[in-house]
């Protein structure tokens, strides 16, 4: 779990661009399309034998129940896999698959470099892209296909410069 | 032909509860506060599963296992 310092303020919360669940979740769509395509045509020309069919129906719930449960999973690994940004530090959690989960922590004051990259087509209809945080050992935070990219750097970068100059950032509000 | 079959279900069904506790004990352990996403996928995947199990068991109780 993640526990924030005494006075440390949670900026943002960045999980992947919906696109890069979709992807996944409409391969597994098609993989559910195609059976049934091939049954509903094989319907129409006369099925088959009562004995195959009660046999079929069975494999096909078992087939239905097992893209079920890796759509779950393929959620949960989307759902869990987040980037904090605090005003002191930039924390990435990322949940590999079932029981393998890494936790990374960069201090603010440690961040040199911020890149954007907005890669192709979709990325750039759909506005999301990566971001690279590059320290000065030359060590890399990647936060993939992330929303709100622009938003994201620029708070990075304000409090990176801020810690820099040991300097709390001013804080601007609209009236 | 229905000892194999039934066996074979009951794996699948032991792995599948297993893959399914496994989920929610991530889901429990690492969502954050005002995370509020589980409350709709994990009622809609408990409805779905629940419906194809149960069209399972009952194919699988319908079918002449023993014409195989």
């Amino acid at each position: 779990m993640i526990h924030l310092e005494p006075n440390e303020e949670l900026l943002m919360v960045i999980r992947r661009h919906w696109f890069a669940l979709f992807r996944h979740l409409a391969i597994l769509f098609g993989l559910l399309i195609v059976p049934s395509l091939f049954f509903s045509v094989a319907g129409f020309y006369g099925g088959f034998p009562q004995q195959v069919q009660s046999l079929i129906n069975f494999a096909f719930s078992l087939y239905i129940l097992s893209l079920t449960v890796y759509a779950f999973i393929i959620w949960t690994n989307y759902y869990l896999d987040v980037w904090i940004i605090t005003d002191r530090r930039l924390i990435d959690i990322e949940q590999s698959m079932l029981f393998s989960r890494t936790i990374s922590e960069l201090p603010m004051s440690k961040i040199q470099n911020v890149t954007l990259e907005i890669p192709g087509f979709i990325a750039t209809i759909l506005k999301f892209g990566n971001l690279k945080v590059e320290t000065a050992s030359q060590s890399t935070f990647i936060i993939r296909e992330a929303p709100n990219v622009y938003k994201a750097k620029d708070l990075i970068l304000k409090y990176a410069h801020a810690a820099a100059n040991n300097k709390q950032p001013t804080k601007t509000t609209n009236n | 032909m229905f000892a194999i079959a039934g066996t074979i279900f009951a794996v699948f069904v032991l792995v599948y509860a297993f893959l399914v506790a496994s989920v929610l004990y991530h889901l429990r352990q690492y969502t954050l506060p005002g995370w509020t996403a589980t409350r709709i996928v994990v009622p809609i995947f408990f409805i779905i599963s629940t419906i194809f199990l149960a069209f399972a068991t009952y194919f699988f109780f319908t079918t002449s296992w023993e014409q195989f």
